[in-house]
């Protein structure tokens, strides 16, 4: 059986703080990576991401989709140490960057009913 | 010359890329590059993610890169085509900047605009007269372009 190829990628969080470098197939996708992502994720940090769908992966420039492998994500010049694709144990730690940007959609609903006028009741009594 | 320049620039930037950008060839061209910029979280871009292109010149780094926003931002030093006006990408530009350095300065200017140098007059107008209005909009655009 072939011997799985592991690449070691390092996350680098908005507050400058890094995760890993830990060892990953590189036959894992985006979507499984992220899910990795948010459950290691630091306690003692600012945001935390409630799921996978509020994060974004970038590396060399680029946002990653979600169907891709690790393997497919690898750069033009994967010949460079670090380079995505130059895995294995020859090859350097890549640094991908990890934002978290939280699901807008519930946001709005949660606004949406903010705003709503509320129903004020007045007592209908005169006095005489 | 230009593309061993850029090489080790790539090189530097895999190595240890700063926390608020992201960069690294789109192709097999190395003289065309894609970018990403974190909004700053002092900003009104904060959470926004914008994507800009970067074109290294044959005569790189006697000449700037050409860089342009892909996302649309309003700023007033920043236009609807994605032009920067920033000095360090015209008449101050030096070959001892580096991409690195460069995307830097783009993102302090997403936190300090220059409005006395505008690209975009009516939004620098409306930065000096009323901030409110200014970062209200700016975040408006930020999660309607940059959180997509």
């Amino acid at each position: 059986m072939l011997e799985e190829e592991l690449v070691e990628l390092r996350f680098r969080l908005g507050d400058g703080s890094d995760m890993g470098p830990i060892r990953y197939s590189s036959a894992l996708t985006i979507a499984m990576l992220k899910e990795r992502i948010v459950s290691e994720w630091p306690k003692d940090t600012k945001i935390t991401p409630k799921g996978s769908t509020d994060l974004k992966l970038i590396s060399s420039g680029k946002i990653l989709e979600n169907s891709q492998t690790i393997a497919q994500c690898r750069t033009p010049f994967s010949d460079l140490p670090g380079g995505l694709g130059s895995g294995g144990a020859g090859g350097g730690v890549i640094t991908m960057h990890v934002v978290v940007q939280p699901s807008l959609t519930k946001t709005k609903t949660e606004k949406k009913v903010d705003d709503m006028p509320k129903k004020v009741t007045v007592c209908s009594c005169t006095i005489s | 010359m230009a593309s061993k320049r850029i090489l080790k620039e790539l090189k530097d930037l895999q190595k240890d890329p700063p926390t608020s950008c992201s960069a690294g060839p789109v192709a097999e061209d190395m003289f065309h590059w894609q970018a990403t910029i974190m909004g700053p979280s002092e900003s009104p871009f904060t959470g926004g993610v914008f994507l800009v292109t970067i074109h290294f010149p044959p005569d790189y780094p006697f000449k700037p890169p050409k860089i342009s926003f892909r996302t649309k931002v309003y700023h007033p030093n920043i236009n609807s085509n994605g032009s920067i006006c920033l000095d360090i990408l015209k008449e101050q530009w030096s070959p001892a900047l580096t991409i690195s350095k460069v995307l830097l300065s783009v993102c302090s200017l997403l936190t300090d605009p220059n409005p006395d140098d505008p690209l975009v007059p009516e939004i620098a107008h409306i930065y000096k007269t009323d901030r409110a209005k200014y970062e209200t909009t700016a975040r408006t655009w930020t999660q309607k372009y940059a959180m997509g």
